[in-house]
């Protein structure tokens, strides 16, 4: 009799088959876990959940197949590992090896089978998980909501997540020859990139006073250095197939199997059992471990101690983690504790280059803080001003009666105009000055511990990216400079052309788009100060929008030094149904319904057109004025002596190295000086020449004086007057 | 028919062929009379088939035995050579036994005593 | 034909398997003898394609086998430590091999089974040591293949699994040609069943020799002679050795025994006695010649 099947056919079924039913426990606990993870968990939630309108159906359907569902994420990334680690046992084995490579078939080919495998144990229980999911959904009569789209793209993501990773478990798999060196190096595979990356900026962090770690958008690096955490990392707030992460797990996935499948061929069947099956991998992995066990425990040392001290802590750390890591992987090479004493002049040689490659942060070499470049040099600089006009970057999302508030968008102002560029370069120029001036930026900030506030000084932050001539890009990042000294650099910045069309950018949108919501003034009550303009003809409102467009445009920082804004006003701006923030949420637009984000920017007394305007279209202009009548009392807190003395004791801790300051019971002694105040015409003289905490938002150029606080008291006791704290501002 | 002796130190090609030119000799086989064939012999003494192979090549130099082809292997008819062969070759080995009676110290006339007495038993066993 | 030639495989600074050149004919029987660690096991899977040659080339028909599908239908490789599927049955090893080797013959493979007595569908890891191997034999017989390599397979059956075993071979050497290489260190299993000795040594081939040409080739004698005897007393002999106990004399000579017997007759022993050696002797004999005392060697 004979049996013609598998020697004809490369993809061979039926073997693969075998090979999953010999492990069936595997694809059984898989499915067991997803079983709980996808329908048990949706028909629990389709349970708990309120009966709403379409949108949350479309989420609530969508759950156990999304992206982004951390469950299923876990499960697979734990079952990737689990697959690669079982199914490619049996080239760790010497008995295995030996009977599986005396068999008339190809590597290739029993590579590839068992590579297979290792997809179906995880494909077949997903399979019938996402089926029962289905039905759970019908059986609640809710499967017409789900999105297709999503629902495919969403199955496709975990898969090829789960191939990503399985295919570099694999790869660890043929290189090495037992299980737990295989573990080990799989380990190294998936996470190694991210550690460089951290570590990298940790180093540069330490070192670096001016290193711009923000920029170096370290989120999304760490994603394209590890398949691991670009599947993991994957929270799409869209809930939209993102065809760069699909291509990008699809790349990891096939250049591990392609690898592996190679060295398979080439690698020694007698390897199995021993720790690396291929003699060249050693060096490549030992390496790069042995420089971030070095880096990283001398960086944790460092940090640590007292860094005054010296770089005692330092050399020591990288010394320890060098030799200690070098001996562990020696010892796990050759499973052999004897191997300790191997391979050491190759350290010693390595421990050259290191020292090397560390004395450029370390000793500075590349006067990485002081640089500055010539204003010949330049070609383009882009900026980042934060906590300065910080109002200009925050939007407010509207979505059907759902607000959304997006505080966090650093926008980066860009200059390659020569007269520009020279201003911005004034600024920098100053900011790397104060880098070696402990006394600049430290002491303006500083934390009561006791009363539990900090007081804040004025800081800003200055992010800077240069272009330079040759192509180079150069970015510093100057923490905490305080504003006060860096006003007249600032100010020459902020007024040029440039900076202000860039700050406002919402002035670029289309006219069609925009539209002026309301007008909302710092003093007075919220129902008083909101003045909604949205009942205006739009010919009306339109003719608005463009006087004051003209007016803040044309605002200098000198009016801002000397004036305070007198409110806001209210940008709308029309979202297209394109908009990643609606296409990603997956909302039907009622009619009629439109979808807009709001800016709000200020008013000045100065702006008189606008004003004129306002008061044509029926707006009391006193509305913005202050108003002592409901005020019963005001009280005025002084704390100026305590914080002053407060501020010397944290410098002079700071100067011994130690945290601080800790009040003791004389210093809470001095306390503060409060004063209640009755008198109306005092009163009125007060609430003139102070301001609304919110006024002080709008304007960067006039700081508030923190170490007096203004309380007002109104009449009544369901007050609506939001504004109760007030600032005088700090004169120079 | 055919044993072999596992323990003895005789190569066991050299035992077949002693068997069988034995088994010819004494008349337990007939001329023409078809030997068993290679195959079976080997895998009913668990041994391996070429040593059958080149005892049966070397019977049949030695002219005992002839092969037909797709028949099988047939005792030949002993030929006198043959038989002055093996009784020369008998005969040499009696030179031995003598040899060592003598140094064993045992008496002529007891041999040629015990020479007649055996001839006689063995001729009668043998004829009946 | 397995013709290895040249060849040389090292793991890590071992060598293994040190310029091994050999040739193993169609239908022979094929015995490898050595000590642990000799060579034998990594020679064995150098020939079914398990390892790669480093240096050498090992060949089949005149193929080279490493990875040669076609080739490695023809072989069947018996591991001295055989590997099941947990928990796998005779049945399912069966069925796995039948879809491996185009010719595996499953009515053998149940037949076989039967008269070894073993259960069909009972666990093979509740067999016994020796009963596993009673699996893997009857596996390789029913793959109808070419070769099949014995890794220290008969060391471990009993007398009479022993007996069977080589019965089956027997047959299938006479039927089609099949040729076993066998290793072990049992040199008293080799001597009946194989053609062909290789003596492996420390990764190298010592000897390697016609069973029988060995033997026909090589004669003890015993012998008491009435005067002192020396090697010059027979020049024109090869003699191996020459011990005197007493006043008997054993003399190991090379060459054909009636010449042997001649010469030493011409000298008039009171008694003589020409014995055959067995394998055991023959090597010891012969590798005394060449310098290794491999009395420590063989069990």
């Amino acid at each position: 009799m004979t049996s013609n099947r598998s020697s004809s056919k490369f993809i061979d079924f039926g073997m693969i088959f075998g090979y999953v039913r010999r492990t069936v426990w595997l694809p059984t606990l898989i499915f067991l876990s997803l079983f709980f993870a996808m329908p048990v968990a949706l028909a629990l939630k389709i349970q708990t959940s309120v009966v709403g309108i379409t949108t949350q159906w479309n989420a609530l359907t969508i759950y156990a197949f999304e992206p982004n569902n951390a469950l299923v994420k876990f499960i697979f990334v734990v079952a990737a590992i689990v697959c690669g680690l079982v199914i490619f046992s049996f080239i760790h084995s010497q008995k295995k090896v030996d009977f599986y490579h005396s068999l008339p078939i190809s590597r290739s080919k029993l590579f590839v089978n068992n590579y297979l495998a290792g997809i179906f144990n995880l494909l077949l229980p997903y399979l019938l998980a996402v089926i029962l999911s289905l039905v759970v959904l019908a059986g609640n009569g809710i499967l017409s909501y789900l999105d297709w789209g999503i629902f495919f793209a969403g199955i496709g993501i975990h898969l090829l997540g789960y191939l990503a990773i399985y295919s570099f478990v694999v790869l660890a798999a043929v290189i090495t020859g037992n299980v737990v060196v295989n573990f080990l190096v799989a380990g190294i595979f998936l996470g190694i990139g991210p550690l460089f990356i951290g570590l990298y900026t940790w180093l540069m962090n330490t070192f670096y006073e001016n290193f711009y770690g923000a920029l170096f958008d370290t989120e999304k690096l760490l994603t394209y250095v590890s398949p691991l955490l670009r599947y993991v990392m994957i929270d799409n707030y869209q809930y939209a197939l993102d065809w760069a992460d699909a291509l990008s797990l699809f790349v990891f996935a096939a250049v591990a199997f392609v690898l592996s499948l190679f060295l398979y061929k080439k690698r020694s069947s007698e390897k199995a059992g021993s720790a690396i099956a291929f003699k060249w991998v050693k060096p490549i992995l030992k390496y790069p471990v042995i420089a971030i066990c070095a880096v990283g425990f001398g960086l944790m040392l460092y940090e640590v101690s007292n860094t005054d001290e010296g770089h005692f802590w330092l050399y020591f750390g990288f010394v320890c983690g060098g030799v200690i890591s070098s001996r562990i992987i020696e010892i796990i090479y050759a499973f052999d504790f004897k191997a300790i004493k191997k391979n050491w002049v190759s350290l010693a040689v390595f421990a050259v280059v290191f020292a090397c490659i560390m004395a450029v942060p370390v000793a500075d070499l590349t006067k990485y803080d002081a640089y500055q470049p010539k204003a010949e040099q330049v070609n383009k600089i882009e900026l980042d001003l934060e906590y300065f006009n910080k109002f200009a970057e925050n939007r407010s999302y509207n979505f059907n009666y759902r607000y959304y508030n997006d505080d966090n968008r650093n926008r980066l102002i860009a200059f390659t105009e020569e007269a520009d560029i020279a201003k911005v370069l004034a600024l920098t120029a100053k900011a790397v000055q104060m880098t070696e001036d402990p006394e600049a930026d430290v002491y303006h900030d500083y934390m009561d511990y006791n009363w539990g506030n900090i007081y804040r000084g004025s800081n800003t932050s200055i992010g800077v990216i240069y272009t330079l001539e040759n192509g180079n890009k150069v970015k510093r990042y100057y923490s905490y400079r305080p504003t006060d000294l860096l006003m007249d650099e600032i100010s020459q910045v902020v007024d040029t052309n440039a900076y202000k069309t860039q700050i406002y950018s919402d002035f670029n949108k289309n006219i069609e788009d925009i539209v002026i919501g309301d007008i909302i003034a710092f003093e007075g009550s919220s129902s008083e100060n909101n003045f909604n303009l949205e009942s205006l003809n739009l010919i009306a409102r339109q003719k608005l929008y463009n006087t004051y467009k003209e007016e803040l445009l044309a605002l200098d920082s000198n009016v801002m030094k000397t004036t305070m804004p007198i409110g806001t006003v209210e940008i709308m701006v029309l979202l297209s149904p394109d908009h990643p923030m609606i296409k990603g949420r997956n909302i039907v637009l009622e009619k009629g319904q439109s979808f807009t984000y709001s800016v709000y920017y200020p008013i000045y007394p100065s702006f008189k057109n606008t004003l004129k305007e306002l008061q044509a279209l029926g707006l009391d202009l006193q509305v913005f004025e202050a108003n002592a009548e409901n005020v019963v009392s005001v009280d005025i807190t002084d704390s100026t002596v305590y914080n002053e003395a407060m501020l010397e004791k944290q410098k002079a801790l700071d100067a011994q190295g130690m945290a601080g300051p800790m009040a003791t019971v004389e210093d809470k002694a001095i306390g503060a000086e409060v004063k209640t105040i009755k008198d109306k015409a005092e009163i009125a003289k007060i609430l003139k020449e102070s301001y609304t905490e919110k006024a002080y938002e709008y304007n960067s150029f006039i700081l508030p004086n923190n170490n007096i606080s203004i309380n007002v008291n109104y009449i009544s006791d369901y007050s609506d007057y939001g504004a109760t704290s007030r600032y005088f501002p700090v004169k120079d | 028919m055919i044993t072999i002796d596992y323990r003895s130190r005789e190569p066991i090609y050299q035992q077949i062929i002693s068997r069988i030119e034995d088994l010819a000799a004494s008349g337990l086989m007939s001329a023409d009379e078809q030997l068993p064939s290679v195959r079976s012999l080997a895998v009913e003494l668990s041994i391996n088939p070429n040593t059958i192979q080149r005892a049966y090549n070397e019977l049949e130099r030695r002219g005992i035995i002839y092969s037909v082809a797709g028949k099988g292997s047939f005792l030949a008819k002993p030929s006198e050579a043959v038989r002055e062969q093996k009784q020369a070759d008998y005969l040499e080995s009696f030179r031995e036994q003598i040899r060592r009676a003598v140094s064993l110290g045992i008496k002529l006339e007891v041999l040629l005593g015990l020479c007649e007495k055996y001839y006689k038993q063995a001729e009668g066993g043998a004829s009946k | 034909m397995i013709v290895v030639n040249g060849v040389s495989k090292s793991f890590g600074d071992i060598l293994a398997v040190d310029n091994i050149t050999l040739d193993i004919k169609k239908g022979s029987v094929f015995g490898l003898i050595g000590t642990n660690g000799a060579g034998k096991s990594t020679l064995l899977r150098l020939l079914c394609g398990i390892l790669a040659e480093d240096a050498g080339t090992v060949t089949i028909d005149g193929e080279r086998v490493f990875e040669n599908i076609a080739i490695k239908e023809r072989c069947f490789y018996i591991s001295d430590n055989q590997y099941f599927f947990s928990n796998c049955t005779p049945n399912d090893m069966r069925n796995y091999y039948a879809d491996i080797y185009r010719k595996f013959d499953k009515n053998r493979f149940d037949s076989l089974l039967q008269s070894f007595g073993l259960n069909p569908k009972r666990k093979i890891n509740t067999f016994s040591k020796g009963m596993k191997k009673q699996v893997s034999v009857i596996c390789a017989v029913s793959a109808m293949t070419d070769y099949i390599f014995c890794d220290e397979t008969f060391d471990g059956l009993d007398p009479v699994m022993r007996q069977a075993v080589k019965s089956i071979f027997a047959g299938d050497i006479a039927d089609r040609e099949m040729t076993p290489i066998i290793a072990s260190h049992n040199l008293r299993e080799l001597e009946d069943i194989c053609d062909h000795i290789g003596l492996l040594h420390k990764g190298g081939m010592l000897l390697s020799h016609d069973l029988e040409d060995m033997k026909l080739g090589i004669h003890k004698i015993q012998a008491v002679f009435n005067e002192e005897i020396t090697r010059e007393s027979f020049p024109s002999l090869e003699i191996i050795s020459l011990d005197k106990r007493g006043s008997l004399y054993t003399i190991v000579v090379r060459g054909q025994e009636k010449e042997a017997a001649a010469a030493l007759n011409s000298k008039n022993p009171v008694f003589m006695e020409i014995l055959p050696l067995t394998l055991e002797e023959i090597f010891i004999s012969e590798t005394e010649v060449t310098g290794y005392d491999i009395k420590s060697l063989i069990v």
